[in-house]
């Protein structure tokens, strides 16, 4: 598996047309400067050399130094890592609980005003473009309501430290998070209302109903609980995926973080830094997959004691 | 209303330019007025737009898209400055096979290009026709050339002239009776560079208009780039950064540069423009240089091995709590001068916001290549010479003069170049500046073969330090031009890339001055210092206390 | 004593396939009593699982239901659902057709018991797990068993469990819907033991529905036969023997005699 991604990881971003040398367009470099620039980046050795050269910086966690920024590509994810990890993390969360909620809230009133509303959020959420909404949002409560700041995660320059530079973190994270979550609770409140939908329909809550259980038993013992098995796996599994909605919210709002990182190193051909954000993101795809394949086990006990079979 | 904006900026330009004359006058600059300098990153140009209109900063540079400019001629706390500048947009044409190694079908092509009516309608005026192969703006610009007005029909007539003639379709035939076969017009995609890919799309109707069947390809930039760089195309549209000095042209145009890896994508070679190309490159003095130069560039424009398009202006716009910004035909308001000499409007003086709109990284002067980190550490490091805001010539700056000679030598003959530096530069740490320091910069970056400076200091021979400040390079061979490419170098501290282990991976903005806590690494001998970088977020500098460049008498 | 009268359901199809109405049941009247076994029996999609669903108020909303059904003289139908809540389970439990899919697959079958036992009877802890072993036994299942999920357990055993799981809140009266199908000849007969015992020694009132006339009439003391919705017959069985009244009761009949005499 890890070798899988290691080969094609290597192999992906130098099939791509063009290099990191030849894509400089500027007349003061020379096809002689070039050439001492593709022998600085390592380009210059044969492909198998370069292939094992790259294997044990990764497997070192080395990674090397950016062709593009110039810095080690462990500092550069080191310095943005923590930024992602908090927008995509707390959106997540904030989406995944409000789409839970509100979905389940549809689906127990069929044909209200709140089911319509979330059927409609959830289709307008996989429609309007992310860039649109946010950039809207920063004109409407950063300029025109200047509630919230207008870039970056801190202040310029930043209040002294302690609880002053927290809350001016916060303050500016706070209209990131919320358009990511806005962007994203729709959809789950959409897939939650369908699937809390379908399990309504079952045969075991009527069941449920016709021993006399009072209604919150209902919703969240027996229909929540087999709800929460395919959630899990979903939340899991799209974890890997919201790591490139991060590159447009962190463009509009200026935030160092990794999605742009990951953009610019496969279009500029940073072959180190491309290669260490995929294998990580490799690494975060398989973890996620390990983690939603155990919790799946231990929240759902039909797959419990044979792996194979989910159905 | 669009058309009278514009009509002001330039006559704005045109006005200030006239008023101040050409004579740069250095006496009046000194250390910067301004305390605090925060370079604030942001990345996003309708961020870029609201920070400004909401006084979060006070600069912003290199605005580029028409509307930006539009909304921010209406807002009254901001001045727009607007220069020409080095950028120019081609049409390149594969010289190498049929049809294109025809040179009047070249010549048409040119003048079957509505140029001012696709600037007009695509850049609403922000940008101009370009009809030569240095920028207007640059010191060696030969104006005596070769025009090819937009007229579709003597682009016709020429063409029947020389014996073409259109089949059935419309399509042009060769003399011998070859129809132009379907022509693929290379150009970025709609969604990377919406202009760009539109005016391919305009140059691919004009040209079928007189009979060359052409359509564009919109592909990925890399893709394309890699595409010309095998030769395996037959037109492509193309933005170029040109540079003040002509020796460019060499790199554009020689069929030495018809190399993998060589800008001569368009493949023209031309014996009679090689010769003039190699007299421009080693032109032993100021006056071979220029007529060489102007010969080239009657040459290209007989040739034609490409066609200008446009050129972009550089407009940057200042916020009018800040006075004393210089703005010249040439340079917009966000440079080094008006950093000196700006100063709050009213009131105390306060830090001055400019926007990055990119995040400076390595800031390691070996191998940073990009502007955001220049803009950075252009501001801490100084070179031997400057360039002239209105006139774009060089004029002394750490070297107070210099001498040009060609001595002979058991090889030949070389430049020599002899720098007189000041007396009274020191670097950030309060050590002095000396011609060793320039002398050690230029060995260090030669012995190392650093990329990003072979060009500059390959045909060094020989460095020499007959005092403190007195510096000699003797050059392998002759070449107006090493006066720019060596005095162009920043001087670094000898004292402390000589402790430098690595070159490659040096970060100096994040160690410590041994010295002095309240410095890092980067430290250099220009009128800002270097005090944080906070990656993301922004770049603090200081003004430099000490800077060599005496105050002018208040 | 439950008694149904002139019971008419209407479903109503709300696809966008299909539109309209189906009458499932049509002005049906019977009645169980305490310690009595009712038998419900006709063929497919005659109206006996809508029927026995109709008593404690579960059928799809949107249904027509009209009529009454009595619970000791309370008409279940004016109730509303937190009212019919306090009688379900604790005077009238249900097992499904086919119990395949009646419990809650992330809970163990013990779990479902402790529910119950927990809501209606207040039963917790020790006092709770003994109860659950009990009903286990009673059930002729397992106590071990209780820790299982649905899907660890055999067709028999999940029949048994909700047997034990209907029985949990001592019901007057039980509905069991087809209890037997889908079970071997043997299993079959211990569930149906096992109930008529109930029914015997703790006075249960059961409404048996099962299209297996012979079965049904081998432990029921009434029997009751629909078709097309319509109570096309009633009597003991007995009476359906020696005076059947549609061809289709005859030829059931006959093989109800078959059976007997085999035995
Ligand atoms: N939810 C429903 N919506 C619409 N029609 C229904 C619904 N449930 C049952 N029916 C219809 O009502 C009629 C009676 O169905 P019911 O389930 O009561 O039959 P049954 O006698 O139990 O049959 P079986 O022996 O096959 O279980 C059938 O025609 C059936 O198609
Ligand atoms: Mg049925």
């Amino acid at each position: 598996m890890l070798a899988a991604v290691l080969v094609l990881n290597f192999l992906l971003f130098r099939m791509m047309p063009g290099d990191p040398v030849a894509s400089i367009i500027d007349p003061n470099f020379s096809p002689e400067a070039k050439a001492a620039l593709s022998r600085m980046y390592g380009l210059d050795k044969s492909l198998p050399v370069q292939f094992l050269l790259y294997v044990k910086s990764t497997l070192t966690f080395d990674f090397g130094i950016s062709f593009l920024t110039g810095r080690p590509v462990l500092d550069e994810l080191r310095s943005r890592l923590p930024n992602t990890v908090f927008l995509l993390g707390t959106s997540l969360l904030i989406s995944s609980f409000l789409g839970t909620w509100l979905g389940m809230a549809a689906a127990l009133r069929r044909g209200s005003l709140l089911e319509k509303g979330v059927l409609w959020s959830g289709a307008v959420s996989f429609s309007f473009p992310s860039f649109f909404v946010q950039l809207l949002l920063l004109m409407a409560f950063a300029s025109a309501l200047p509630l919230f700041p207008l870039r970056g995660t801190l202040s310029v320059p930043p209040p002294p430290g302690g609880w002053a530079l927290a809350g001016d973190y916060l303050w500016h994270m706070a209209l990131p998070v919320f358009s990511l979550s806005l962007l994203g609770f729709g959809g789950w409140a959409l897939y939650v209302r369908n699937l809390m939908v379908k399990i309504l329909g079952e045969d075991f809550i009527l069941l449920a109903r016709a021993r006399g259980l009072p209604r919150k038993n209902i919703v969240w013992r027996h229909a929540f609980r087999t709800l929460l098995p395919p959630l899990l796996t979903i939340f899991l599994l799209s974890l890997p995926g919201i790591v490139s909605g991060a590159v447009i919210t962190e463009t509009v709002f200026s935030l160092h973080g990794v999605g742009r990182f990951l953009l610019e190193a496969v279009t500029g051909h940073d072959y180190p830094a491309a290669g260490a954000s995929f294998f990580l993101l490799a690494l975060l795809t398989i973890g996620a997959n390990l983690l939603s394949d155990l919790l799946y086990g231990i929240t759902d006990p039909r797959v419990r004691l044979d792996r194979g079979g989910r159905g | 209303m669009k058309k009278s904006l514009i009509a002001t900026l330039l006559l704005l330009v045109f006005l200030t330019s006239g008023a101040f004359g050409s004579d740069f006058d250095l006496a009046r600059y000194g250390a910067p007025k301004i305390e605090d300098l925060y370079l604030v990153i942001i990345r996003d140009p309708d961020a870029q737009l609201l920070a400004l209109q909401r006084g979060k900063v006070d600069i912003l540079g290199d605005l580029h898209r028409p509307v930006d400019v539009e909304a921010l001629s209406k807002n009254k706390d901001v001045e727009l400055s607007l220069a020409s500048g080095f950028h120019g947009f081609f049409l390149g044409f594969n010289v190498r096979t049929f049809p294109w190694n025809r040179l009047e079908l070249r010549r048409s092509a040119w003048q079957a290009l509505p140029r001012e009516r696709m600037v007009r309608d695509l850049f609403g005026g922000y940008a101009e026709p370009l009809s030569t192969f240095l920028p207007p703006v640059s010191p060696y610009f030969e104006p005596g050339v070769t025009e090819y007005p937009f007229d579709p029909e003597a682009a016709r007539k020429r063409l029947a002239e020389g014996g073409w003639t259109w089949n059935d379709a419309g399509v042009l035939v060769s003399p011998e009776g070859e129809a132009v076969p379907p022509q693929k017009l290379l150009s970025p995609t709609a969604s990377s560079a919406p202009t760009t890919a539109e005016i391919a799309v305009r140059i691919a109707e004009a040209l079928s208009a007189i009979g060359i069947p052409v359509e564009s390809e919109p592909m990925d930039f890399s893709a394309m780039i890699s595409r010309l760089d095998e030769r395996n195309f037959q037109m492509y549209v193309l933005a170029w950064q040109m540079t003040r000095d002509p020796d460019s042209l060499y790199a554009f145009y020689s069929s030495k540069m018809d190399v993998r890896g060589g800008y001569n994508m368009p493949g023209i070679s031309d014996p009679a423009l090689d010769e003039a190309l190699d007299r421009l490159r080693f032109a032993p003095d100021e006056g071979a240089a220029r007529s060489a130069s102007s010969e080239a560039q009657k040459l290209l424009s007989d040739l034609v091995p490409v066609v200008p398009i446009y050129s972009r202006y550089t407009i940057s716009a200042v916020s009018k709590e800040w006075k004393g910004t210089l703005v010249t035909d040439r340079t917009t308001a966000d440079n080094l001068w008006s950093l000196l000499v700006m100063e709050p409007a009213s009131g105390p003086m306060r830090p001055l916001y400019m926007v990055q709109s990119d995040e400076p990284r390595a800031l390691n002067p070996f191998t940073s290549s990009s502007a955001y980190d220049w803009q950075v550490m252009g501001l801490i490091y100084d070179s031997l010479i400057a360039v002239d805001p209105y006139t774009l010539e060089t004029i002394p700056w750490l070297a107070e003069s210099w001498t040009i000679e060609t001595k002979e030598g058991p090889e030949g003959p070389r430049t020599v170049l002899t720098f007189s530096l000041r007396k009274n530069a020191r670097w950030h740490d309060g050590r002095p500046l000396t011609s060793r320091d320039a002398a050690f910069t230029y060995e260090f970056l030669k012995k190392n073969g650093i990329p990003r400076y072979l060009d500059n200091v390959e045909n060094i021979e020989n460095v020499d330090c007959p005092d403190d400040f007195t510096l000699v390079v003797t050059m392998k061979n002759t070449s107006f031009w090493h006066l720019h490419r060596i005095a162009g170098l920043p001087v670094l501290p000898r004292h402390i890339v000589e402790k430098v282990a690595d070159w490659r991976s040096w970060l100096p903005a994040s160690a410590k001055h041994p010295d002095d806590p309240s410095l890092t690494l980067l430290i250099g001998s220009g009128p800002f210092v270097f005090r944080e970088y906070r990656p993301g977020e922004y770049v603090r500098m200081g003004r430099n206390e000490t800077f060599w460049l005496e105050n002018p008498a208040r | 004593m439950i008694s149904v009268e002139k019971l008419s359901i209407t479903y109503k199809r709300q696809s966008a396939r299909e539109r309209g109405s189906v009458k499932a049941l049509r002005e049906v009247s019977l009645s169980v009593e305490k310690g009595q076994i009712a038998a419900l029996a006709g063929e497919s999609g005659s109206g006996k699982s809508s029927l026995l669903m109709a008593i404690p108020g579960l059928l799809p909303p949107g249904t027509e239901v009209t009529g009454r059904i009595l619970l000791d003289g309370t008409d279940l139908l004016t109730l509303s659902e937190e009212e019919l809540n306090r009688l379900r389970w604790r005077k009238i439990a249900l097992i499904p057709q086919g119990a395949m899919n009646s419990f809650t697959p992330v809970l163990t079958v013990g779990r479902h018991v402790e529910e119950v036992l927990s809501v209606h009877l207040g039963l917790t802890g020790r006092a709770a797990a003994e109860r659950i072993d009990s009903l286990f036994t009673l059930a002729g299942l397992e106590g071990t068993l209780a820790g299982r999920y649905p899907h660890e357990l055999s067709g028999g055993q999940k029949q048994r469990a909700a047997i034990a799981l209907a029985l949990a809140c001592d019901p007057d009266y039980l509905l069991c819907d087809e209890p037997t199908t889908a079970l071997d000849v043997i299993t079959q007969k211990g569930v149906m033991d096992t109930l008529k015992r109930l029914a015997e020694e703790k006075g249960l009132g059961l409404l048996l529905v099962s299209h297996d006339l012979p079965l049904a009439a081998s432990v029921a003391s009434r029997i009751f036969i629909l078709k097309d919705g319509l109570l096309v017959e009633e009597g003991t069985p007995r009476d359906l023997i020696t005076n059947p009244q549609s061809v289709h009761t005859a030829a059931l009949v006959n093989a109800l005699l078959e059976l007997e005499e085999e035995s």
